[in-house]
């Protein structure tokens, strides 16, 4: 091959799909012991079901309960062991890798930089993306090239300028200057590196892979996540303190994922409002998840939440959805401070909506209505949560030329 | 696999979520366009220049736009006698009354009284004299300008906003005619009006009768007050375990025909205009139900609604029929009753539609074992993700790049 | 025609029930090239009035264009209801008669001229000997028409009817004027009307103006105004931007919506402000989205 011919395309790696559809199966990390079907005419069926149902009675929830610790500083509670992470996430896409875009893939991109797999080998979306980028930058830095070159040669041509000898421009290999004609007049933004810094690792040898590498990536729950693990499934057992040990109960979790839903975290629970960031996403999280929906967080998309029928693996998100609190109740009426909260700008409005028409999916606005302090005073979780509620409104952009005929 | 569209921003210039008069568009090109009037002919986007590079073919070709455009703006309204239809401005009415009036544009506007004559209302005549079809004259004996036209019946059409989202749906082609609710009620009820609730705890469908037997043996016992709500026994299905989490109270819209309440409904969230597509042979003075309910708003003066605009709005339009029939995603995008808002900023008007709405009515878990099976029937409202079609969905793990 | 080369300053802008709006087509060009503001055009083009992607006057300002241009001493606010309703009233009987005489004439004679090309089209498609004749006679009309100056218009018909006046069915063409004529419509500034534009925003606005780009109205982009670079009828905007007061909150969510938004479309979202007092700067900030 001559030096100056096009490199040859990549060749594509190996594709090695998972069965997502036996990965998923269990949609809440709760295991069911499910009755055989009757079969009218089979009298056994019968005593198939009665055995079932009288000796198969194990309890859903998992034993021993799946373990994680609030840490303040990421807001966020950390499960660290393999089976809880496993769970959680296959069973319902709850949580995010600490150091991987969602799901946790650390340790598959570690074991291949460090060449225990196969440079192509069970590519994560990660690699795949960053494989992707790269790609698009060298077509970028290619075309703003071309367009430079034109320009001046556009304004040679009126004799503005004077081309060197060669006729050829320059080349101008340096991103910088591309991106200042490619992006915008904003400075370019380096990539952020997605790998981590490279540790020390004693029981590595860098000639040979060696088997053994340890993950040092652990799952992060959102705290309405959390809670909805405890509260609404009794799945998960969160634990506080320095050394990360000391078991909280519900009600003391509720108010301590409110409190810390402020920034700077409230310190006492006498100045928690019923329209606490945590209250109002929480409830949001569990209607939606008690319906059987997949709620992932959408900040990436400027939304709330983003909902998905069954999970990322399978489909893209349907919807995104928008939290608007509502202050209806005549004991807000002279609240100046929140009735400018309710007061959203249109154009604000119009952006979320087009961000989420870019990626063909439709925005909600949940509207979330807003108890009074009375009318949850001295009431525990269950009854606090049902003096919220909920309003879904759909919006779309309303196109004239497209619904004429 | 988890979300590879996260980065996927090429589709931002595909999708077809946009309209060609978002963009400003060289009036060199106004030719083209009124010879096909197919959007087509318009050179897309990589018509325009990214920055002013200095030459002089840029300045050339910018001095040649600007031309065009002010060529174009001095058009001239006119009309001939063939077609001539003369009017009068009576401020007392706030409406034209036009003697004779002539030529198909006059058909689908204004209101004929028991004489014969016709009454434009102050938008019909702004619209009229703008393009040209009507000489409109003030009971002084002078006819108006287009200037003047503004000045004297602008204030009728309650608003500029108003005037131009009706201009701008008229030259689209639409029928429009003023809703009843176009202005506040006479009498507005002063007395503090309550939150109006629509939202109402969640029930979980009517069991059958041997569920209930089995339920009251056997059953789940109240919700546990400071959780888990899922208590610690065994669950036969994942059906039974998400009804236990039915907890937080969810608004329910009308899936069946209600009456229609205006009341509470008050400027601007109130339905200004009802809209049809063209058709041949519209009456004007029976029309038959509208297709789209207009509520106009200025961005400037007002921001989004709260939920205490937006409910009473729901309020005062009819439930749709056809939502029953349509597949969950399509139901929960559409809606029970839709209000089309036209927001207007300065002259620049966009439309969005606002949709009531009920996820609690369209249970997602129980839809799941036909989806696992390879695909419900009737599809997902055109994307089939559960089959991998569509962008990702195919085994998202190693797709290997583009 | 070609574009007026100076428009006297200042000139009047003319508030309706709190809108700015632009009536005449001089001025809208010079408002675009002098002062690289352009307004939106928001009225029926009559030439193709069934379509909304080129659309004509009346120009509507932003208020802070209008608000601008007081400031800048380029223009002025008249408040145009009061000014029609006072005109009107104040036209006396002679000035009416005078104005609608000019009027018809006018309209004549653009009749006339109308008529002319379309015999003149009749002509040539008969054949070229047949015309030669029949020009002759009428050509000697209309010369002696110019002669007699106007009052031939009202001089009993003649032999030959279609040169002297109208033909009964020649067509007659009934305009609209787009500014209001100077008889009835005087524009003195107004005394009460102030552009105010919004003081969150109105920084943000002055600020990127004064380094010279054109900035429209945002709604649809998802901001409050699109800054471009150059003329929008030849360049694409590069920001999409939001003015904020300067200790008005924003939440980390919106501005990665915006970062997301104007990476999406190829531009950076931009939101400033500035302190008070007047001696304080305006800041803006840019939002790309990082990684692309």
């Amino acid at each position: 091959m001559g030096s100056t011919t096009a490199p040859a395309p990549p060749k594509k790696p190996v594709m090695k799909k998972p069965n997502y559809n036996l990965l998923h199966v269990n949609p809440l990390p709760l295991t069911i012991q499910a009755l055989p079907p009757l079969i009218p005419h089979n009298p056994l069926s019968l005593l198939h079901i009665l055995y079932t149902y009288l000796f198969c009675r194990t309890p859903c929830q998992p034993s021993p309960p799946y373990v994680g610790f609030f840490n303040p500083a990421t807001r966020s509670v950390h499960v660290v062991d393999a089976r809880s992470i496993q769970a959680f996430w296959n069973s319902g896409f709850f949580g995010k890798g600490s150091l991987s875009r969602s799901e946790p893939t650390w340790i598959s991109r570690r074991r291949r930089a460090l060449g225990i797999i196969g440079k192509d080998e069970d590519l994560t979306a990660e690699e795949i993306t960053e494989r992707r980028r790269q790609e698009r930058k060298q077509f970028k830095l290619e075309r703003a090239r071309a367009e430079k070159e034109r320009i001046q040669n556009q304004l040679a041509q009126e004799g503005k300028i004077d081309l060197p000898a060669d006729g050829a421009s320059s080349p101008q290999p340096d991103a910088a200057a591309a991106g200042e004609s490619d992006i915008t007049a904003a400075a370019t933004v380096p990539a952020p590196p997605i790998e981590p810094e490279e540790e020390e690792d004693d029981e590595l040898v860098t000639d040979k892979p060696s088997i053994f590498v340890e993950d040092l990536e652990h799952l992060q729950l959102t705290p309405e996540e959390a809670f909805f693990l405890m509260y609404g499934l009794g799945a998960l057992q969160v634990t506080v303190g320095p050394e990360g040990n000391t078991p909280v109960d519900i009600r003391n979790a509720l108010c301590l994922f409110r409190q810390h839903s402020y920034f700077p975290a409230l310190e006492n629970e006498v100045y928690l409002q019923p329209d606490d960031t945590f209250m109002l996403n929480y409830v949001v999280y569990h209607h939606f998840r008690s319906l059987g929906w997949v709620v992932r967080p959408g900040v990436k998309f400027g939304v709330e939440y983003l909902l998905y029928n069954r999970g990322p693996v399978f489909s893209h998100a349907e919807f995104g959805v928008l939290i608007m609190p509502s202050y209806s109740h005549p004991y807000w009426a002279n609240d100046n401070k929140r009735k400018q909260k309710e007061l959203k700008p249109w154009h604000w409005l119009h952006g979320i909506n087009r961000v989420s028409a870019q990626v063909k999916k439709t925005l909600i606005l949940v509207y979330v209505e807003v108890p009074s302090p009375e009318e949850i005073k001295g009431l525990d979780v269950t009854e606090l949560l049902k003096k919220y509620g909920v309003r879904e409104v759909a919006l779309r952009r309303w196109l004239v030329s497209r619904n004429r005929d | 696999m988890a979300e590879p569209e996260a980065d996927n921003l090429r589709l931002a210039q595909n999708v077809q979520d946009g309209d060609i008069s978002d963009e400003t568009q060289d009036f060199r090109f106004l030719n083209l366009f009124s010879k096909s009037s197919d959007h087509a002919s318009i050179p897309k986007r990589g018509e325009k220049d990214f920055e002013p590079n200095g030459t002089d073919l840029q300045d050339t070709v910018l001095a040649e736009s600007r031309q065009a455009m002010h060529d174009a703006l001095c058009g001239e309204r006119k009309h001939t006698s063939k077609t001539h239809v003369e009017g009068i401005w009576r401020p007392d009415k706030n409406m034209t009354e036009v003697k004779i009036p002539r030529g198909t544009h006059f058909k689908s506007l204004g209101k004929a009284d028991n004489k014969g004559v016709l009454w434009l209302l102050p938008e019909e005549t702004i619209y009229m004299v703008e393009r040209g079809n009507l000489e409109c004259w003030w009971e002084d004996g002078v006819p108006m300008s287009l200037e003047g036209a503004y000045a004297s019946c602008l204030a009728g059409c309650g608003g500029l906003e108003r005037y131009q989202v009706y201009a701008y749906l008229k030259r689209a082609g639409y029928i429009l005619q003023r809703a009843p609710t176009f202005f506040d009620d006479d009498e507005i009820d002063t007395s503090p009006r309550l939150p109006i609730v629509t939202v109402r705890a969640s029930t979980s469908q009517a069991p059958g009768m041997f569920t209930s037997i089995y339920n009251s043996v056997f059953g789940p016992k109240a919700l546990p007050e400071a959780g888990p709500l899922v208590s610690e026994s065994v669950y036969r299905s994942y059906e039974s375990i998400y009804q236990r989490l039915s907890l937080i109270p969810s608004h329910h819209p009308p899936h069946d025909p209600v009456a229609i309440n205006s009341a509470n409904a008050r400027l601007p969230y109130r339905i200004a205009y009802y809209m049809w597509k063209p058709v041949p042979n519209f009456k004007k003075s029976d029309p038959p139900p509208p297709d789209f309910r207009i509520s106009v708003v200025n961005a400037r003066e007002m921001g989004m609604p709260t939920l205490s605009q937006l409910s009473p709005l729901f309020d005062s339009v009819p439930h749709d029929a056809t939502a029953a029939k349509k597949n969950l995603f399509q139901r929960l995008k559409d809606g029970y009753r839709n209000v089309i808002v036209a927001v207007v900023d300065s002259g620049v008007t966009s439309f969005l539609k606002f949709a009531d709405v009920g996820f609690a009515d369209e249970v997602m878990y129980k839809r799941k074992p036909a989806a696992r099976r390879g695909g419900k029937q009737g599809g997902r409202g055109g994307r089939g993700g559960f089959r991998g079609g569509g962008r990702g969905g195919q085994g998202g793990r190693g797709r290997g790049g583009r | 025609m070609p574009i007026a080369s100076t428009v006297t300053e200042p000139f009047p802008i003319y508030a309706i029930h709190g809108r700015y709006l632009l009536f005449d087509v001089d001025v809208v060009s010079h408002i675009r090239k002098t002062y690289h503001m352009c307004g939106c055009l928001s009225g029926t083009l009559p030439q193709i009035p069934q379509q909304n992607v080129f659309l004509g006057l009346p120009l509507e300002l932003m208020t802070e264009e209008a608000a601008l241009l007081v400031e800048k001493q380029a223009a002025y606010i008249v408040d145009d209801v009061a000014a029609h309703t006072r005109g009107l009233a104040n036209m006396s009987q002679e000035t009416k008669t005078d104005y609608l005489e000019a009027r018809r004439r006018e309209c004549e004679k653009e009749a006339l001229k109308h008529q002319k090309e379309v015999d003149e089209k009749k002509r040539q498609f008969k054949g070229k000997g047949k015309q030669e004749e029949e020009a002759k006679p009428e050509e000697r009309q209309e010369e002696e028409e110019k002669e007699n100056g106007e009052d031939s218009l009202f001089a009993a018909p003649s032999s030959n009817e279609s040169a002297v006046q109208l033909k009964a069915d020649s067509l007659l063409f009934y305009p609209t004027a787009t500014v209001s004529d100077p008889s009835y419509h005087s524009p003195a500034p107004s005394t009460s009307l102030v552009a105010r534009p919004d003081p969150n925003s109105y920084p943000l606005y002055k600020h990127l103006h004064n380094l010279g780009y054109f900035l429209s109205p945002g709604l649809r982009f998802g901001c409050q105004f699109m800054a471009y670079p150059g003329d929008p009828l030849r360049f694409h905007s590069h920001f999409i931007t939001r003015g904020l007061g300067w200790d008005e909150e924003i939440d980390i969510i919106d501005i990665v919506g915006g970062g997301r938004l104007g990476t999406g479309v190829k531009k950076a979202w931009m939101f400033g402000g500035k302190p008070e007092g007047d001696d304080t700067e305006t800041r803006v900030f840019c939002v790309e989205w990082g990684g692309f």
